[in-house]
C-alpha cells in the first residue's frame, strides 16, 4: 500500500473520530424538522396586489417583516426561509393560539404614513397620561417628564436641560426651528429636493424667511451635538407642540388617551385610523395619529450619498396626481414643521410605518413637494437609508400573503415518527452489514467501515447545520440517509465484484485490488455524479420536503464519493496484507480458482 | 462448476438474447397496460395534490371508526381511517377544501373524543392550488433532470446509452405508476419523492451495466463482437453486481416499509417505502431486461462509425507496439464488417478518425490478455 493511500485512509477516519468528538464537546444535535418533533409548518405564497412580478428585494423585506411578527406572536427558533418565491414558515413546539397566529403571518403588510402625536421616549413605565385626580396631564408637562424619565441617567443631561431652556426662553419659532433640528440628528427630514442643496446641515430653514440666522446657527450648533449624542438624550428634547397649552383640544384629548399607558398594547396597531403606539428603531415610543396615506402613493425610492459625503439619504419619488402627491402634499401641509396643525399633527413629523414598526419619523420640512424632488436627509448609516428606500418601495407594491399549506404535527406522533425512521434504519443497516459479511467475508468489514465512517460525518455534518444553519432533518431526509446506506453498499459492491473480476482472470490479491479499483471508481464516479446531478437540481427547483430529501440524497451522495476515493481501497489492502488472509483469499470472499465454485 | 457459482465468480454464460425478446415484449406490454390504468383510473392523488385537510390524533385502544364518524359531525363525507401501530392508534379524518373553514371545530371534536388537547391533533391544511405548484415544480424539475443526465450520459459513455438509460427509467416510471394505479394506492408527496430516488437507482443499475459494456468494447476482450453478444457478455459479468447492489438497497427500504407499515401508521415512512420498493425491484429489472437490450436495438440499427476507428487505431497501436498480431488481425476482420456499410455522413473513412470518444484506456489494461 503507498504512502499516501495511507494517509488518506487515515485522514478519513481521523476526520470522522474529530467531527465526532467536535460534536460532542460543541453540543450540537441535528435539529429536528417538525413532521418529527411537533409543530406548526406553513407556506406562504406572496403574491403581489397590483399583479406586478414578486421582486427578490421584496421577498426578502416579508422574510424580515414575517420574523418580526414570529417574535411578537412570541415562539421560540422559527425557522423562516425562502423556497423559490415561497416563504416557509416553521414554528416548532406547541403554538398558543394557533388561529391567531396563523391570521397575523398571512396579513398584508401595508405602508403607512401616519402623523406623529409625540415622542414619548424610550421609557414609559412611570408615565402616567392622568393626575391624582384622574386629569388629563398637559401635554408639554407630560414630556418634561418624559425628559428626566428618559435621560436622567444619561451623559447628556446637561446638553438636553440646556437645550430645553434655550427653547422655553426663545419665542415659539425658535422653538420649532431648535425641536426640528434636533430631530434631524435622529429622525431625519422630508425635504424638498431644491432647498435640500444648501450647503450647511441646517439647509432646510436656508429657504425659511421665518427663521432668524441665530436660530439656524444655534440650530446648527444643535444638530451637530446631538448627532454625536446618545439617541435617547436626543429624543426627549423633541417638545411635542409648539406653543405652550392649558388645555387640550378634543383631538389631543384622544391622542392622549390612547397614548395612555392602556393604549400601548399593540392590540390596535393595526387598526389603520386609530390613534397607535408604536415602537421606532431605536426603541422610542412614538404616538402616532390616523394613517394619513398609505404606500400605494409612492412610486419608487433611491438611497443616495448626501451633500456631506459622509452620511446617506433617500429619495422617494411619489406617483402623479390625486393618487400620490396630493395626498403627500396634504399632509405635508399638516404636518409642516414651522407650522404643524397643533391638532392632527402637532410635532410636525411624519412617521413612515410598516407592519408595526416606524422604520423612520422625518420631520416636514415645506408645505408642498414637487413628487420627484424630495429627500429624507438625516446622516443615515448606509443600512438605514437602504431599509427605509426599501420599505417605501415595498410599500408601493405590497405583498399579499396566502397560506398555501398548514401542518400542524403533535409531538406525540412526530416522536413515533422519529423512532420508526430511526428503527428502521438500524434494522437496515444490520441487515445490509449481515449480507455484506455473508456475502464479501472480511471484505464486508471494509463496506461497514466505510458505512460507519460515512454516518459519523453525516452526524457531525447535520448536527453542525443544525446548530449554526437552522437547517432541520425531516422525515423526507431520514428516509434519504436511510436510502443512502443502500447507495455506499452498492458502491463497495462495485469495486468488490471489480476486484474479483481481476483476480479470478489471473492476478495476485494485491494487484488485483490496485487494478480494479481504476474501473471501479470510474465507474462509481459516473453513478454518483447522476445521484448528484439529481439531488442538485431537485434541491433547486422544487419546494417543500423533496427539498430537504435532495438535500441529504447530495450530502450521503458526496460523502460515498470520498469514502470510496481515500478509504475503500487502502483499507482492503490492508486487510489483505494480513496473515490470514493472504493465505486464504476465499476469506476476502473471492472465489477459490482451483474448484472455480463456492 | 454450479451455475450459481459461476454467476459467482463472474464466469456465467447465460445467453441473455432470447430472454430479452420475451422480458422486451412483456415490458412493453406492461407499459401499455399501465398506460392505460393511468388513462382509465387515473391516481389516487392525496390531499396535497387536490387541497383539503388531513386531521390526525392519538387515540385509545377502545376507539373505532365509527365512533369517530359519530363524534366528528364537522367533517361531512370525510374519510376516516383508524391507523394502528403496536404503540398508537390514529385516528385520521381527511376531508376536502370545504371542511377547512371548519376545522377549528374539527380540532375539537377530535380532542375530545380522544380525551387529549387540542395540541395532539396533528393538522395539515393544503390550499386547493399548493398540489398544482409542488406538481408542476416536480415535472419541471424531472425535465431538467432528464435533459442534464442524458448530456452527461452522452459525455460519459455514449449517446446511445443515454438514450437506453432514460427509455429504462421512463419505463420503471411508467410501471410504478400503473401499480398505484391498479391497486389505488394513494399518491403523496412522499411518493413523488420515492418516485425521484427510483430515478437515480434504475440509473446506478444502468450506468454499472453500461459502464461494463464500454469497457469491453473498447478491446478488453481482444475481439470484436455483434452488439447482442457483447452486451450478453457483459450482463453476465455484471450480474452478481446488479443483484448484490439491489438486494443491499431493497435491505434498509424493506425494513422502512415494513416497519412503517407495522410499528407506524399515517403518511410517513410507509409512503416512502411502499412507491421505493416497487420502483427498485423495477428498475434492477429494467436495467438488465430493458436497458439492455434496448442498447443491442440500438447499436445494431447504427453503424458505429466511432467503435470501427478506435479498433483500428488500437490495432495501429499494437502493431507499432510489436502486440499479439493474432488480435491486431482479428480487429481488423472485424471492422472489415463495417466497411460495407454506410460510412459517415462526412465521408470520412472511418479508420483515419482518430479516437475522439474519449482517452484510449491505459495501455496496462491490455495486457490483461
Amino acid at each position: 500500500m503507498s504512502r499516501g493511500a495511507k494517509i488518506s485512509s487515515l485522514s478519513v477516519v481521523a476526520a470522522a473520530f474529530l467531527g465526532i468528538v467536535y460534536t460532542v464537546v460543541a453540543g450540537n444535535q441535528p435539529l429536528l424538522g417538525l413532521d418529527l418533533q411537533g409543530g406548526v409548518s406553513v407556506v406562504l405564497e406572496p403574491t403581489s396586489t397590483s399583479g406586478d412580478d414578486v421582486t427578490d428585494e421584496s421577498l426578502d423585506l416579508t422574510v424580515e417583516l414575517l420574523r418580526g411578527r414570529i417574535d411578537e406572536i412570541g415562539v421560540a427558533e422559527p425557522e423562516i426561509s425562502r423556497q423559490g418565491t415561497n416563504i416557509v414558515v416553521a414554528l416548532p413546539g406547541v403554538v398558543e393560539d394557533q388561529e391567531q397566529a396563523l391570521e397575523r403571518l398571512q396579513q398584508t403588510a401595508e405602508l403607512r404614513f401616519r402623523p406623529v402625536i409625540f415622542d414619548l421616549g424610550p421609557d414609559l413605565s412611570n408615565l402616567d397620561l392622568t393626575d391624582e385626580n384622574g386629569n388629563p396631564i398637559n401635554l408639554d408637562d407630560l414630556t418634561g417628564e418624559g425628559v428626566d424619565d428618559g435621560s436622567g441617567s444619561t451623559d447628556t443631561t446637561d446638553a438636553t436641560s440646556q437645550d430645553t431652556t434655550s427653547d422655553s426662553g426663545d419665542g415659539t419659532t425658535d422653538s420649532t426651528a431648535d425641536e426640528e433640528g434636533s430631530m434631524a440628528g435622529q429622525a431625519g427630514r422630508f425635504s424638498p429636493l431644491v432647498l435640500a442643496q444648501d450647503e450647511s446641515t441646517s439647509t432646510t430653514e436656508a429657504g425659511n424667511d421665518a427663521t432668524s440666522t441665530t436660530s439656524a446657527a444655534d440650530d446648527t450648533a444643535d444638530s451637530t451635538s446631538t448627532t454625536a449624542t446618545e439617541d435617547d438624550a436626543t429624543d426627549s428634547t423633541v417638545a411635542p407642540t409648539p406653543t405652550p397649552q392649558s388645555t387640550l383640544t378634543p383631538d389631543q384629548l384622544a391622542a392622549a388617551e390612547a397614548c395612555s399607558i392602556e393604549g400601548v398594547t399593540p392590540d390596535n396597531a393595526d387598526e389603520a385610523d386609530a390613534y397607535v403606539v408604536l415602537d421606532d428603531r431605536d426603541g422610542n415610543r412614538l404616538c402616532l395619529g390616523p394613517t394619513m396615506l398609505t404606500g400605494e402613493v409612492v412610486e419608487t425610492a433611491e438611497v443616495s450619498l448626501d451633500f456631506t459625503g459622509s452620511g446617506w439619504e433617500v429619495n422617494p419619488v411619489f406617483r402623479p396626481g390625486a393618487g400620490g402627491i396630493d395626498q403627500f402634499n396634504a399632509a405635508a401641509r399638516s404636518c409642516y414643521a414651522l407650522n404643524p396643525d397643533p391638532n392632527l399633527c402637532p410635532s410636525g413629523r411624519l412617521a413612515i410605518v410598516l407592519d408595526h414598526q416606524v422604520i423612520s419619523a422625518p420631520s416636514i420640512n415645506a408645505e408642498t413637494f414637487a413628487r420627484d424632488q424630495i429627500v429624507i436627509s438625516g446622516a443615515f448609516e448606509e443600512e438605514e437609508a437602504r431599509l427605509l428606500a426599501e420599505a417605501l418601495r415595498f410599500g408601493a407594491l405590497p405583498l399579499e400573503l396566502q397560506a398555501q399549506e398548514i401542518r400542524t404535527v403533535s409531538a406525540t406522533i412526530g416522536h413515533d415518527v422519529l423512532d420508526a425512521g430511526v428503527i428502521a434504519g438500524i434494522i437496515g443497516l444490520i441487515l445490509v452489514a449481515t449480507y455484506l459479511l455473508a456475502y464479501y467475508r472480511l471484505a464486508g468489514l471494509v463496506a461497514i467501515s466505510g458505512l460507519i465512517l460515512s454516518g459519523m460525518l453525516l452526524w457531525t455534518i447535520v448536527a453542525w447545520f443544525g446548530d449554526r444553519y437552522g437547517l432541520a432533518l425531516s422525515l423526507a431526509g431520514v428516509v434519504g440517509l436511510i436510502v443512502a446506506i443502500g447507495v455506499s453498499a452498492d458502491s463497495n459492491i462495485v469495486y468488490f465484484e471489480n476486484v474479483k473480476e481481476s483476480y479470478v482472470s489471473g492476478r495476485r490479491v494485491p494487484t488485483a485490488i490496485e487494478r480494479a479499483y481504476q474501473s471501479a471508481i470510474s465507474t462509481i464516479v459516473k453513478a454518483d455524479v447522476v445521484s448528484l446531478i439529481a439531488a442538485v437540481l431537485l434541491y433547486w427547483l422544487t419546494v417543500g420536503a423533496v427539498r430537504g430529501f435532495a438535500f441529504y440524497l447530495g450530502l450521503a451522495t458526496i460523502l460515498d464519493l470520498l469514502i470510496s476515493w481515500m478509504f475503500m481501497r487502502p483499507a482492503l489492502a490492508w486487510l489483505a496484507q494480513r496473515g490470514a488472509v493472504e493465505k486464504n483469499p476465499r476469506l476476502l470472499g473471492l472465489p477459490s480458482l482451483a474448484g472455480g465454485s463456492e | 462448476m454450479s451455475f450459481l457459482g459461476d454467476v459467482f465468480a463472474g464466469r456465467s454464460t447465460i445467453d441473455f438474447r432470447p430472454k430479452w425478446r420475451i422480458s422486451m415484449a412483456v415490458s412493453g406490454f406492461l407499459v401499455l397496460a399501465s398506460i392505460v390504468l393511468l388513462l382509465t383510473r387515473g391516481l389516487n392523488l392525496s390531499i396535497d395534490f387536490e387541497g383539503g385537510g388531513i386531521w390526525e390524533v392519538p387515540v385509545g385502544d377502545n376507539v373505532t371508526v365509527g365512533d369517530a364518524r359519530d363524534a366528528v359531525s364537522a367533517a361531512e363525507d370525510a374519510r376516516i381511517t383508524l391507523v394502528s401501530t403496536s404503540n398508537l392508534s390514529i385516528i385520521q379524518v381527511q376531508s376536502g377544501t370545504a371542511a377547512l373553514e371548519r376545522s377549528d371545530e374539527i380540532i375539537s371534536q377530535l380532542s375530545d373524543l380522544a380525551g387529549t388537547t387540542r395540541d395532539e391533533v396533528s393538522v395539515s391544511q393544503i390550499g386547493p392550488t399548493w398540489g398544482d405548484q409542488i406538481t408542476s415544480k416536480a415535472i419541471r424539475a424531472l425535465v431538467f433532470f432528464f435533459i442534464a443526465v442524458a448530456l452527461y450520459l452522452a459525455w460519459r459513455l455514449e449517446w446511445r446509452m443515454a438514450v437506453g438509460a432514460l427509455v429504462a427509467v421512463v419505463h420503471d416510471l411508467v410501471l410504478v405508476a400503473g401499480v398505484y394505479s391498479l391497486f389505488g394506492f394513494e399518491v403523496s408527496p412522499a411518493t413523488v419523492i420515492a418516485l425521484l430516488t427510483i430515478l437515480g437507482y434504475s440509473l446506478y443499475d444502468t450506468v454499472v451495466v453500461y459502464d461494463k459494456v464500454l469497457e469491453n468494447d473498447r478491446g478488453l476482450l481482444g475481439e470484436r463482437l455483434e452488439p447482442s453478444e457483447l452486451v450478453s457478455v457483459s450482463m453476465n459479468q455484471v450480474l452478481m453486481r446488479s443483484i448484490n447492489t439491489t438486494i443491499t438497497t431493497v435491505l434498509p427500504v424493506l425494513s422502512m416499509l415494513i416497519i412503517g407499515s407495522f410499528l407506524l401508521g399515517g403518511a410517513g415512512l410507509r409512503d416512502f417505502g411502499l412507491a421505493l420498493f416497487i420502483g427498485l425491484l423495477s428498475g434492477t429489472y429494467s436495467s438488465i431486461f430493458v436497458a439492455a437490450p434496448l442498447l443491442v436495438i440500438l447499436k445494431e440499427r447504427q453503424p458505429d462509425q466511432r467503435r470501427a476507428a478506435q479498433i483500428e487505431a488500437r490495432r495501429r497501436e499494437r502493431a507499432a507496439k510489436g502486440g499479439d498480431a493474432d488480435a491486431a488481425d482479428e480487429s481488423l476482420n472485424g471492422s472489415g464488417d463495417h466497411d460495407e456499410q454506410p460510412i459517415s455522413p462526412d465521408g470520412f473513412d472511418p479508420r483515419l478518425i482518430t479516437p475522439g470518444g474519449g482517452p484510449p484506456r491505459p495501455r496496462k489494461k491490455g495486457k490483461r490478455r
